[in-house]
């Protein structure tokens, strides 16, 4: 299941919100239960308030959102998400970034982050892996000390949060060497 | 420029001609080559009263309806094969440029030999010289549409089907809609110009008769009415579009 990071794209502007989340499921599930899949992966995401609009209606953070919720209906065990935030702005960019951890503490999906901010690798992750290419390979990895529980302000003012920032930029600084 | 004004002097220009028309064809001496508007109308309203020419405008009508939704069958389904089969478009691309420059008329001889003077040639003129924009409209509807939408339905797991019915068609719509509406206004051009020399019978046979005839105010009467078919025509076309289709202002 992977989540795109032009969402304008990955969307369907002909279909409302709810409409958009159906698409994965509606051919299996239907009436009473498609609903309430909907419902909950729009509750997840915070946008039950929008289930009736056009994506085209929506800010760019809201459509990003959408995307991981119409990922989300389908309760995959894996998500694969390819620079979703990169196109937003810092502040939608936060927001959406602890409700993902929050979304993941919920539902024991495994998330798969691609991301070239290395701040937001070390806030998000519980490992950091690496790349390097061409081609492509694993260049090393790094296991989070952080605690479950993360916050923008007092979580980026840990010492282990300096420290794996730091080394990750070293590494990074190796590898590109 | 308030909207009821710029109404108002679009109007203009049809009523100052026709009002010099009327001057004119009254004015001229002698045997009447120009029949006057009023006189123009006058038989309007008894070709209609009649019968005469609503029965001809609604075979016109029909044989245009006819054609195009042969037309639909035909040229949505192919276009969107042609826009994703690169191996079709291979296979058929030289044939269809070989037979798309072929004016229509000139099959109506041809269609006349196979089939006689007859709906059927009526209608196959029409669908050979209206299929093409939409072949060429829902090719590259399918054809400019974004790669991304393909990765989502990949992602989402979704069966051919419902991708096709629910994203796809969806995605060249307005694309096909174009295309549909063009062959919408060929139809019923063609058709009367097949019913002028193809088949005896309609708004086309009507205008020929009249002219045969010598009547010079009836073949204007079956101008006005073959111009104002059009037009219904097509405004109904964009009523039902708007209606049936509401999300299409959505989004893009």
């Amino acid at each position: 299941m992977t989540v795109f990071q032009d969402y304008g794209n990955a969307l369907l502007p002909w279909r409302t919100v709810r409409g958009n989340v159906a698409l994965g499921i509606e051919e299996q599930v239907s009436g009473a239960a498609l609903d309430d899949r909907i419902d909950a992966a729009l509750a997840m995401v915070g946008l039950q308030q929008a289930a009736r609009e056009y994506p085209a209606k929506l800010s760019g953070g809201m459509q990003q959102r959408l995307q991981i919720a119409r990922a989300l209906a389908l309760q995959p065990k894996v998500l694969l998400m390819d620079e979703p935030f990169g196109a937003l702005d810092a502040m939608t960019k936060a927001k959406l970034q602890d409700q993902l951890r929050h979304i993941q503490a919920s539902t024991g999906t495994t998330i798969v982050f691609i991301t070239h901010d290395v701040d937001e690798a070390v806030y998000l992750g519980d490992r950091v892996i690496l790349l390097a290419g061409s081609p492509g390979r694993i260049a090393s990895e790094l296991r989070s000390a952080l605690p479950a529980t993360r916050d923008q302000i007092s979580t980026k003012e840990m010492p282990e949060y300096l420290h794996a920032r730091h080394e990750l930029l070293e590494r990074l600084h190796g590898a590109a060497r | 420029m308030t909207p009821r004004l710029r109404q108002t002097r679009q109007w203009l220009l049809p009523a100052a001609l026709l009002v010099a028309w009327q001057l004119a064809a009254t004015a001229q001496e002698g045997p009447s080559i120009l029949p006057s508007p009023v006189e123009i109308g006058q038989t309007l309203l008894e070709t209609l009263v009649s019968g005469r020419l609503p029965a001809d405008a609604l075979h016109t009508f029909a044989a245009a309806i006819a054609s195009w939704v042969i037309c639909l069958l035909i040229g949505i389904p192919l276009g969107m094969a042609l826009g994703s089969a690169e191996r079709l478009r291979v296979a058929l691309s030289l044939f269809i440029e070989l037979l798309r420059p072929l004016p229509a008329v000139a099959l109506i001889p041809l269609a006349i030999l196979v089939f006689g003077f007859s709906w059927q040639t009526e209608i196959t003129v029409t669908v050979f010289a209206s299929v093409w924009p939409l072949i060429l409209a829902s090719r590259s509807g399918i054809e400019r549409m974004h790669p991304r939408i393909l990765e989502v339905v990949s992602t989402l797991h979704l069966r051919r089907w419902h991708a096709l019915r629910c994203v796809i068609t969806p995605a060249a719509f307005r694309q096909i809609l174009v295309g549909a509406k063009l062959s919408f206004s060929l139809c019923l051009v063609v058709s009367v110009v097949a019913e002028m020399v193809g088949n005896p019978a309609g708004l086309g046979w009507g205008l020929v008769s009249a002219q045969e005839a010598m009547r010079a105010s009836e073949t204007f009467a079956y101008l006005f009415a073959i111009g104002i078919l059009g037009v219904c025509a097509n405004c109904a076309l964009d009523f039902a579009v708007k209606h049936l289709f509401p999300g299409l202002a959505q989004g893009n």
